[in-house]
């Protein structure tokens, strides 16, 4: 397993490469874009002292950041190996299906931790640049939001990558994959508004989100096993 | 006894036992038997939709069968934990060529180097052997999509053969190519299988070709076998005979050399300047030319491919 797994990572790798401009691009004008959504007049009325809602703002747009661009990449991940052919071609060699998967499913991994640093930084960057003065803000609560939007990230990765793999292509991914990704997030928006963000409650969307992930590599490793994506 | 019995287990690679397959209420397969022993090149015939992809999909483990048994060195394809050993075993050419199109001839070929777990400096050199072969080394850091469908049927042949494997599954290894590199394929074809008595199986509508390497054949017709056996035992099952006629000779002439009165349509078939003579059950075809044979009549070989439409003509496809 572990070196079918090696075999799959240095593929993803050297696709990456071959389009890491675009790769880079995407990440760069996400992070960008979304650090300059932040609401800069709480940020011009907090010069001068700390703000813990503030932060909690940085968190969410970090987490907002992760989704929205893991939704864009892992559209159809296994869709365009299925229709070319290449998904064949690999299950008809020797690999163990759920290398392809979890080689996939780090290589989408991988750029979320790009994207999230990113979005970190910029937000941060942002903010010194509009509050021309000090602004005291609560690292704890951006580092939380990190640690979360690589969650969300773990479990939009796994989720639309499992959807790909039992739609097979693009455009049957477009009508699940949406729905997959975005109804446990909103359900979980929803969830942590009625308890309220607390330690406890972050603890219970975590677990929740750790299961859904867990649950699309079910889906995955079964869809695997199904002549439907074999054959 | 026992031992010959032995003997004949170890050198069979394939046997396939009453394998049948249903999509919805079609039966692609059905009720198909064969063996495939170390060394043979196997070729599979059929009309398109006979079932020669749904057999090799199947030997692949791509497929599951409805019913039956298929067995690759003893091992269940469709078996999670067998059919990764079987297939480890395998060098596979499909119909869809299942390339990276954004990757160059080498990394494509390192993919599939890196899962079959081949040596670094032994593949590599193999692999520049093959690229130099088939006249694809000048183009190998290109992006394959750039590539002509004929190059990268070739290089899927490469990637095919790279592992050296002990069996090759090839599904219309020859679609698209040409001339000169049928050749360099088969030449590369016919040395594994003497060196390392690889065995082939393959399915091909390029009878041409196939005739050149295969020892055993299959003809497959809605799914059922119609024949599966030695390529010579298929020439004795069709009793034709064959002959270049010239241009000013009328081809009733000739016929009635053999025959000796006048033919009806059913047994002879013009096509050009070839004639093809049908012989009925029961009588023996003749050896060698009549020995009235009008000057300028040549007798030529019997081809795999007029074989294949005799067989089609006798189950009333032609």
């Amino acid at each position: 397993m572990r070196r079918d797994l090696a075999a799959m990572l240095w593929k993803e790798y050297r696709q990456f490469r071959k389009n890491a401009a675009n790769e880079i691009g995407t990440i760069v004008v996400i992070a960008f874009l979304v650090a300059f959504l932040m609401p800069f007049g709480i940020v011009r009325s907090a010069v001068g002292r700390a703000v813990e809602p503030f932060s909690g703002v940085l968190a969410a747009l970090v987490i907002f950041a992760a989704f929205l661009y893991m939704s864009l990449v892992s559209e159809g991940s296994f869709s365009d190996e299925i229709q070319e052919g290449t998904m064949r071609m690999l299950l008809a060699t020797g690999i163990r299906p759920p290398a392809v998967f979890v080689a996939k499913w780090l290589a989408l991994m991988a750029r979320a931790a790009a994207l999230v640093i990113t979005a970190a930084f910029f937000e941060v960057a942002a903010l010194a640049f509009q509050s021309a003065g000090p602004v005291t803000l609560d690292l704890k609560w951006l580092a939380w939001g990190m640690g979360f939007a690589m969650l969300v990230s773990s479990y939009t990765a796994a989720a639309n990558a499992a959807v790909s793999l039992v739609t097979r292509t693009a455009m049957q991914f477009r009508q699940y994959g949406t729905i997959v990704s975005l109804i446990p997030l909103v359900a979980l928006g929803g969830l942590a508004h009625l308890v309220g963000i607390g330690r406890g409650a972050i603890s219970i969307l975590s677990l929740l989100l750790f299961a859904l992930t867990v649950a699309s590599f079910f889906i995955a490793v079964a869809a695997f096993r199904s002549e439907k994506t074999r054959a | 006894m026992a031992d010959s019995q032995d003997s004949s287990d170890r050198e069979q690679v394939i046997r396939v036992d009453g394998l049948s397959r249903r999509f919805k209420s079609l039966w692609a397969l059905r009720d198909v038997s064969f063996d495939v022993k170390r060394g043979e090149v196997f070729l599979l015939l059929g009309h398109n939709g006979a079932g020669k992809t749904t057999l090799l999909k199947i030997l692949l483990g791509l497929l599951r069968p409805t019913e039956g048994n298929i067995r690759v060195f003893g091992l269940k394809p469709w078996n999670y934990v067998e059919g990764l050993q079987a297939r480890a075993r395998m060098g596979v050419m499909l119909e869809a060529n299942g390339l990276y199109q954004k990757m160059t001839a080498w990394e494509n070929l390192e993919v599939f180097a890196r899962i079959y777990r081949l040596d670094p400096a032994a593949w590599r050199y193999r692999a520049e052997e093959l690229l130099f072969d088939m006249g694809l080394l000048d183009r190998s850091e290109d992006l394959v999509g750039t590539w002509s469908a004929g190059m990268k049927r070739k290089l899927c042949f490469l990637r095919a053969v790279l592992p050296e494997p002990d069996v090759l599954v090839l599904d219309e290894p020859t679609s698209g190519l040409d001339a000169v590199t049928k050749h360099t394929i088969r030449r590369a074809l016919t040395k594994m299988v003497a060196e390392r008595r690889t065995t082939v199986i393959a399915a091909s509508q390029d009878l041409a070709e196939a005739e050149h390497s295969a020892t055993h054949a299959a003809l497959l017709r809605l799914g059922r076998i119609v024949y599966a056996g030695p390529i010579e035992s298929l020439g004795k099952r069709v009793r034709i005979m064959k002959f270049w006629l010239p241009r000013e000779m009328d081809s009733s002439d000739i016929a009635r050399c053999f025959y000796g009165a006048e033919v009806s349509g059913e047994e002879v078939t013009w096509q050009g300047k070839s004639v093809t003579l049908r012989f009925p059950d029961g009588a023996p075809v003749p050896e060698g030319s009549a020995p009235e044979l009008p000057s300028g009549v040549t007798r030529v070989p019997v081809t795999l491919e007029d074989l294949y439409i005799e067989l089609a003509r006798d189950m009333g496809d032609i």
